[in-house]
């Protein structure tokens, strides 16, 4: 079998132990329970900030259970669940086995990758449910990562007809792109009319859809699990002194962000510019705004930055020492 | 041309801060999975039990434990026994790590591929926790077999025999470690060129392996030696139960699709050893304990998978010591 054959067979089994990992973890019972009233209360227009506002996934999965539910299957709403994270989880190994192999990750590197990211998501079930927003989120990132890659940027237009329907961190990828592709010319920033264009249309897009959300269903009343606290200041206090959020956020990302940014100069300069458009705002946004334990917040900069940037270090760090940039 | 003074000492430094993180990581989920008090009153009279002649836990790990116990117990520690078992726990998982830096180096691998198999060891490990006790004597067992490998490969087969009275007093599994031996003096260089005196080690481990087992039985009880006759009916439970599968999914992860890819590039050490060792090992235990309980498959996971997983992530011109 060839390194193709095999990485099909990596992401099957991968997705298999994932969804096996996250079903078991609650139980599904808890899922059918809990999980289901919560999707059927932002579907009814009941629920609070931040879930409200997050349609796209919780309605992809309303539809599924609708359409088991018609088709007479004994637990419908179990089954979709499955049956969507299966196709989430296996989304997001794909897609990011395309964007490592894009940023010039060997096929075999990026599916040590894959695996660590796996094991990463195992832990970060915290006080998550099944949060299927998020891992749309991990695909959503990875498609416009690989696109402005591949320098096909008007896909992102049809790309930020959706993401914001799905969450707010979409915000980022507009910027992506505008800092992936501001050049310095004689001292002064340049950018090209048609990604200028873009740029503004996306995030134009954005604050369109994210302001219409919030036109259309008000403003709710916060939720925030567990911590109990209020938002930005009580909030990051909290995440940043609870021995929960440093444990839970290592168990989750491990050693793979020091070793990424020790390898900063390997870094492709893209990658470089989504790291500076995504983490400083990704971490202190989720630790003033979100409950840091529950890691799986931290999957998109995870999957996205930290992990190509830990592989890139294979090449890197074997390389003869003159020819390290 | 040396390296300046402050990498010589800053490198070593983070990397042992690196492995003491994971270590704790690897810990904090094994203590975590069934809850210290759980272990405290479930566990520890085991190990006590074990120390004092009755079959139980490896006698090795047990009185190591027990050992700790009472020396914590004497300076006035507060809850001595949980303290001690997750004192031993830390120490071994960071013996493991720095064993397996040593084993790895010497196969020819380069520190920064070592460095993602240390955290794919690390999130390994919080997969071994599927009901089960914290196991001290699976641990002491793996450290023993890494130590062998290493040991022959650097060429330095004399420590084989001080390893395999260690392993005979561990577990009785402990045979898999002059099994090991053979198939890794088999496999590389043992520090003696002759064909005929490269076996002289394995041999001597064998023999003695052999002779401390029986003293050791003699003195506590056979028929702990001799499990029970399971066989077919365990191999069938474990096949037919999920978290069989689920756990060892966890535990190996892709590492088995990756040591395919770098088969052909890892030392025939590593290669004499899995023939050897691994079928025999997963039919072992498959067939005598409940291999859910994944702990017992680090051995081979750390010896023979890991490595080969991770020579598929160095480029061949990398490699620098090759046995």
């Amino acid at each position: 079998m060839n390194e193709r054959g095999i990485a099909a067979l990596v992401v099957l089994f991968l997705t298999g132990f994932t969804v096996w990992h996250q079903m078991t973890f609650m139980g599904l019972a808890w899922y059918e329970d809990v999980q289901w009233e919560r999707t059927q209360q932002v579907m009814r227009g009941e629920s609070g900030t931040p879930w409200q506002y997050r349609l796209l996934t919780e309605s992809t999965v309303t539809v599924v259970v609708r359409v088991f539910e018609a088709l007479g299957v004994s637990r419908p709403v179990a089954v979709a669940f499955v049956l969507v994270r299966l196709v989430q989880n296996a989304a997001a190994f794909t897609l990011a086995l395309l964007f490592y192999t894009r940023l010039g990750i060997p096929l075999a590197h990026a599916m040590l990758g894959i695996g660590l990211l796996a094991w990463g998501m195992c832990h970060a079930l915290y006080d998550g449910d099944l949060t299927f927003n998020t891992y749309t989120d991990m695909s959503l990132f990875l498609i416009a990562g690989t696109l402005i890659l591949a320098r096909r940027f008007r896909w992102l237009l049809l790309l930020m007809c959706f993401a914001p329907f799905n969450r707010e961190t979409s915000g980022c990828i507009p910027f992506m792109l505008l800092f992936s592709q501001l050049r310095w010319e004689d001292g002064r920033p340049k950018i090209d009319r048609e990604v200028l264009l873009i740029f503004l249309a996306t995030l134009a897009l954005w604050v369109s859809i994210i302001g219409g959300l919030r036109l259309v269903y008000g403003v709710r009343p916060y939720i925030v699990p567990t911590a109990g606290v209020a938002p930005i200041l009580p909030l990051l206090a909290f995440n940043l002194t609870w021995w929960r959020t440093w444990v839970f956020l290592f168990a989750t990302l491990g050693i793979l962000p020091l070793l990424a940014l020790a390898n900063w100069r390997a870094w492709p300069q893209t990658l470089q510019r989504y790291f500076l458009a995504v983490a400083p705002v990704w971490f202190p946004i989720h630790f003033m705004l979100a409950h840091a334990p529950e890691t799986r917040l931290f999957l998109v900069p995870h999957v996205l930055l930290f992990i190509p940037g830990a592989l890139l270090g294979l090449g890197y760090w074997s390389a003869p020492t003159a020819s390290r940039r | 041309m040396k390296p300046p003074v402050l990498n010589r000492i800053a490198v070593p430094a983070i990397f042992a801060a690196l492995a003491l993180a994971l270590a704790l990581l690897a810990a904090f989920n094994q203590v975590k999975a069934q809850g210290l008090s759980w272990q405290e009153t479930h566990y520890y009279p085991a190990l006590e039990a074990a120390i004092g002649g009755e079959p139980g836990e490896g006698g090795l790990s047990a009185a190591m434990a027990v050992g700790l116990k009472r020396t914590l117990e004497w300076v006035g520690a507060p809850r001595p026994a949980g303290l001690a078992m997750v004192a031993l726990r830390v120490a071994q998982n960071l013996a493991l790590l720095l064993f397996c830096y040593g084993y790895y180096r010497r196969l020819g691998l380069r520190p920064y591929p070592i460095l993602l198999g240390w955290m794919a060891l690390a999130w390994a490990m919080t997969h071994t926790t599927w009901q089960a006790t914290l196991a001290f004597d699976s641990y002491t067992e793996c450290l023993l077999a890494v130590a062998a490998v290493w040991a022959l490969s650097a060429g330095q087969s004399r420590w084989c025999v001080p390893l395999a009275v260690l392993a005979a007093l561990n577990k009785s599994t402990g045979w898999i470690l002059p099994l090991t031996i053979f198939a890794a003096a088999l496999g590389g260089p043992v520090g003696l060129p002759a064909e005929r005196k490269r076996l002289a080690t394995p041999i001597a481990a064998a023999i003695i392996y052999l002779a401390v087992l029986i003293m050791v039985r003699e003195y506590t009880a056979w028929h702990h030696f001799v499990p029970r006759p399971q066989g077919w009916e365990q191999l069938s439970e474990n096949l037919r139960t999920p978290h069989t599968w689920g756990q060892l999914a966890g535990t190996f992860g892709v590492l088995p699709f990756l040591a395919v890819l770098g088969w052909t590039r890892t030392p025939q050490l590593v290669h004499y050893t899995a023939a050897a060792t691994l079928p025999l090992w997963f039919a072992w235990h498959f067939t005598h304990s409940d291999a859910a309980a994944t702990h017992v498959f680090l051995l081979p996971l750390v010896v023979c998978v890991l490595p080969a997983a991770l020579f598929a992530m160095q480029a061949p011109q990398a490699e620098e010591r090759t046995p």
